[in-house]
């Protein structure tokens, strides 16, 4: 088993090293620099840079070398451990990334720990709905659960996010004043109490979690039926229930539990997405996460944001495929590879 | 204050529901709205009698910042966003006043030499930093020699110094600036806002230690407001420097929230978490019906300083392009009104050349082109573009009238403009092919000067000088493949040259605007671009807010001097 997790280990880096190398690649083919935009977007500028001078900031920062030499000097800082300094915040990518105190503290308002939490919340609630919802459909095929399974959720599915999140935010936010709307605390954060601050935070995620949930809740529900139908329909619940055992025994203590190992491959599948923010909900929201983020790096070319942000989405990628294998194979002895 | 490409009304998202849901003023019955609903430019909103009443401190005013400030280092810093935050704890020697007329801050006074090579400012000697330490003209030299140290990130701030050929200080409150000749749009350069050098010093040639402080992300300045917090991508907040040389600010506090999407701001505004939104033509037409929104708000309409054209390459890539005659047509083909009435909703301008409308320096006589498809093609048949092979569209020796128009993919209010004058020029025969760009790559393309026509928008500064627009030094292309200046069309006329270089040097107002309006002829006759309009733009803020004014020469309401200064709120109402 340590031999196996070992190779796979292994295999990643150079996987990794590819997944990097196209990122840059591509960053790099998009016209443009850091510093273009800044020629003419200028405040204060009556006229705009002088060409000797942007030649100098180009050179100054290695970006007018080739691509490949610029991405080598970026492995060797990212090798001695940092992910280098953001071009127009000026200041180490792991602050932009991770906040200021890093690593101090103040994580949960950085945007990997905005975009985590939202993410996290939504995900929850998404399983939440659908877990229960998958179930009951499998237990009775073709019930009222099942229907609104492939009905209701598949409707939900179907409507666009931008759209809802504009819906919730004119009818919850404007019309009802239920819930706030804007970012992710109220200005009077400060003078609140813990669990206050939890009870503030929570409402500001409310509707983007939402609109971040329901989307994925028809896949999820489907899944789940499969997994527990094709569990259901095995030679060892047939025996189970031949040898008389309660129907709840048969069901929680030899479908459910069978039925998990598909659930792993969603685990897989799920986990990359919570450090992934969303552009769309993000910004509508204002929610600080790595969304905005990201689309603000590619409009102003911030090549070591956008590249920490690739490498750390290939590293939860790759982390999350290797730990699904890996409980895959803690799991069912029969897929445990050697 | 700044000139450059501008993209206007970036939304990336062209989220029309909001018309059609409608806001919480729905329940109210209907009634007419007010007869006047906007204050005009220079008109101070105020509600019925807290006019005459004097001021009093205390509030707190909260607006929506589109993205996030990239830096609080005013010499760094090179986007509009810092700059509207940064400005309130930073001061500069000289800024704009509501007319354009420069006005002077840390400056007390001013004065040029009879040469027309020395600029001198006398400065306050009242004014001390955040933390207590006094300003003095070390402080103002320490920071021009940062904008000049080529390690540092000043971007944008040393060509505004190109011209400077020495800054000195005499004594501890003057500063003398020396220019290589006679320069007149030196002045505006001024604006620069000043960082204490106690705090902000490094050795020079390492650059990075400035770029890197860490107080830009917690600045120290001379300002009106001193900075309290910065929570990144939510907000910046600044309270009133009780010891401002002025007198202290009537407002408490400002807060900066951070907002990317418009229909996130008008709802946020109508709940009471924001103070000021601004309003698009299809918002105002939603929220002029809806009297809850109207008594609560002082509504704005103010030009931009800013205008919209359609830039042609006259390089002799394309041939049709370089004829005058052509341009003109095209020019006289585009339904420019039509896109102000329908589109823009009646917001914005004509306009006839590429100066800002009612500034001193835009000429009167010279009228917008009107819209004339039958005098646009005649004469194109003059230039000898006719319809030869019958398939409705022009052509001369066997090439077709025909080009390819860029335009920035963001701005998604340009495409819409360009739909229309497709059609318009499909009229007249002449085929305008539309191509989106991201920003970036548009920005690339035409500073490499490959295109044809494009569609952007740019932004005026302090001072009407056209020299990176106009002169033929700044359209020629550098062994880099990118262009010297601003002039991406390689507009070249001898005669617009020497006018702009002698408007330089003259510091007589008069002289200067008769050099200019005869600049602003040629280029009418000449049409390096076709002047579309420059658009008006709409505010609204919460009318406790009293003495708000936009000012009269576009720069709205808070990029001149005092502007917010001058705000305050009843204390029954904080």
């Amino acid at each position: 088993m340590a031999a196996y997790a070992l190779r796979r280990l292994l295999l990643m880096g150079p996987t990794f090293l590819l997944i990097t190398a196209v990122v840059f690649a591509a960053v790099k083919l998009a016209p443009g620099n850091p510093f273009s935009a800044a020629r003419t977007a200028g405040e204060g500028a009556v006229r705009q840079m002088n060409p000797a001078d942007y030649q100098d900031l180009l050179h100054r920062y290695g970006l007018d070398r080739p691509w490949y030499v610029q991405y080598g000097r970026w492995l060797a800082t990212l090798a001695s451990g940092s992910l280098g300094i953001s071009y127009s915040q000026r200041r180490p990518v792991s602050q932009v990334l991770f906040g200021e105190a890093f690593p101090g503290g103040g994580f949960l308002s950085s945007p990997l720990g905005a975009t985590l939490l939202l993410n996290l919340l939504a995900t929850l609630l998404m399983l939440a709905v659908a877990l229960p919802i998958g179930f009951s459909a499998a237990l009775k095929p073709g019930g009222a659960a099942d229907r609104l399974a492939s009905g209701f959720l598949y409707a939900l599915y179907s409507l666009p996010n931008f759209w809802v999140a504009v819906l919730l935010i004119l009818v919850v936010g404007v019309h009802f004043r239920i819930l706030p709307f804007i970012g992710m605390r109220s200005e009077a954060f400060a003078s609140l109490g813990f669990w206050e601050r939890a009870v503030d935070v929570l409402r500001h995620a409310a509707l983007p979690a939402l609109c971040l949930a329901y989307g994925g809740m028809a896949y999820v529900a489907r899944f789940t039926r499969r997994a527990l139908l094709e569990s259901l329909g095995s030679d060892f619940v047939r025996a189970a229930r031949a040898r008389g055992l309660p129907e709840g025994r048969v069901l929680w203590g030899h479908a459910a539990r069978n039925a998990l190992l598909p659930m792993i491959t969603l685990l897989g599948l799920l986990l990359p997405g919570l450090v992934s923010g969303s552009v769309i909900v993000e910004s509508l929201f204002a929610w600080p996460g790595m969304g905005q983020l990201f689309m603000k790096a590619v409009y102003s070319r911030d090549y070591p944001v956008i590249l920490a942000e690739s490498v750390l989405g290939a590293v939860v990628v790759l982390g999350s495929t290797l730990l699904a294998d890996l409980l895959y194979g803690a799991a069912d002895p029969r897929v445990r590879l050697e | 204050m700044n000139r450059r490409r501008c993209l206007f009304g970036l939304c990336l998202f062209g989220l029309t529901l909001l018309a059609s849901c409608g806001g919480s003023g729905e329940k109210a019955p209907p009634a007419p709205p007010p007869a006047a609903v906007s204050k005009a430019p220079g008109e101070a909103a105020f509600l019925p009698a807290y006019e005459k009443r004097a001021p009093v401190n205390g509030g707190t005013f909260t607006r929506p910042i589109p993205v996030e400030p990239v830096t609080l280092n005013p010499v760094v810093a090179s986007d509009q966003v810092s700059f509207l935050v940064y400005k309130w704890i930073f001061d500069p020697l000289i800024d704009m006043d509501e007319k354009m007329e420069p006005t002077g801050v840390l400056a007390r006074s001013w004065e040029v030499s009879p040469d027309g090579r020395n600029l001198t400012f006398h400065l306050r000697e009242d004014v001390s930093w955040h933390d207590g330490k006094p300003f003095t003209a070390e402080d103002v030299l320490f920071t021009y020699r940062a904008c000049m140290d080529p390690t540092v990130d000043a971007v944008n701030k040393r060509p505004t110094f190109a011209e400077v050929q020495s800054v000195q200080a005499p004594d501890p409150h003057t500063v003398v600036v020396t220019w290589k000749v006679p320069y007149a749009p030196g002045l505006a350069a001024w604006n620069l806002h000043i960082l204490p050098r106690h705090l902000y010093d490094y050795p020079p040639g390492k650059g990075a230690a400035f770029n890197q402080n860490p107080l830009n992300a917690r600045p120290v300045g001379t300002g009106p407001f001193r900075f309290v917090e910065w929570r990144r991508g939510e907000a910046v907040v600044l309270e009133a420097n009780p010891a401002y040389f002025r007198g202290r600010p009537h407002l408490d506090r400002l807060v900066f929230r951070i907002l990317p999407q418009a229909e996130t701001q008008l709802a946020a505004y109508r709940t009471g978490t924001l103070d000021m939104t601004t309003l698009s033509s299809e918002q105002w037409e939603e929220v002029r019906k809806d009297r809850a929104f109207l008594e609560g708000s002082s509504v704005f309409e103010y030009p931009a300083r800013q205008f919209f054209y359609i830039g042609w390459n006259l390089d002799g890539s394309v041939p049709f392009l370089g004829d005058r005659k052509v341009r003109k047509a095209l020019a006289l083909a585009l339904n420019r009104k039509g896109v102000v009435d329908r589109i823009l909703g009646g917001h914005g301008t004509l306009l006839s050349g590429p100066f800002y409308p009612g500034g001193w320096e835009y000429n009167p006589a010279v009228a917008p082109l009107p819209y004339d498809p039958a005098e646009a093609a005649r004469l194109l048949d003059e230039a000898g573009w006719k319809d030869t092979d019958g398939d409705g569209l022009r052509d001369r020796g066997g090439k077709p009238c025909a080009f390819e128009c860029l335009v920035p993919a963001e701005a998604e209010m340009f495409s819409r403009w360009l739909e229309v004058f497709q059609q318009d020029l499909r009229k007249v025969g002449v085929d305008m092919r539309v191509r989106k760009l991201e920003w970036g790559v548009f920005l690339d393309r035409t500073h490499r000067h490959r295109f044809e026509a494009c569609l952007s928008g740019w932004s005026l500064g302090d001072d009407p000088d056209p020299f990176q627009l106009l002169h033929s030094s700044q359209g020629k292309l550098l062994p880099s493949g990118v262009g010297a200046g601003q002039n991406d069309g390689a507009y070249s006329n001898p005669e617009v040259d020497r006018l702009i270089e002698e408007q330089q040097r003259t510091f007589d107002r008069e002289a200067r605007r008769r050099a200019l309006w005869r600049i602003h002829e040629i280029v009418a006759e000449d049409q390096p671009h076709a002047y579309l309009f420059a658009s008006t733009q709409m505010a609204a803020v919460r009318n406790r807010f009293q003495n708000v004014k936009a000012s009269r020469a576009g720069y709205g309401l808070f990029t001149w001097y005092p502007s917010l200064l001058e705000w305050w709120v009843p204390r029954e109402l904080q």
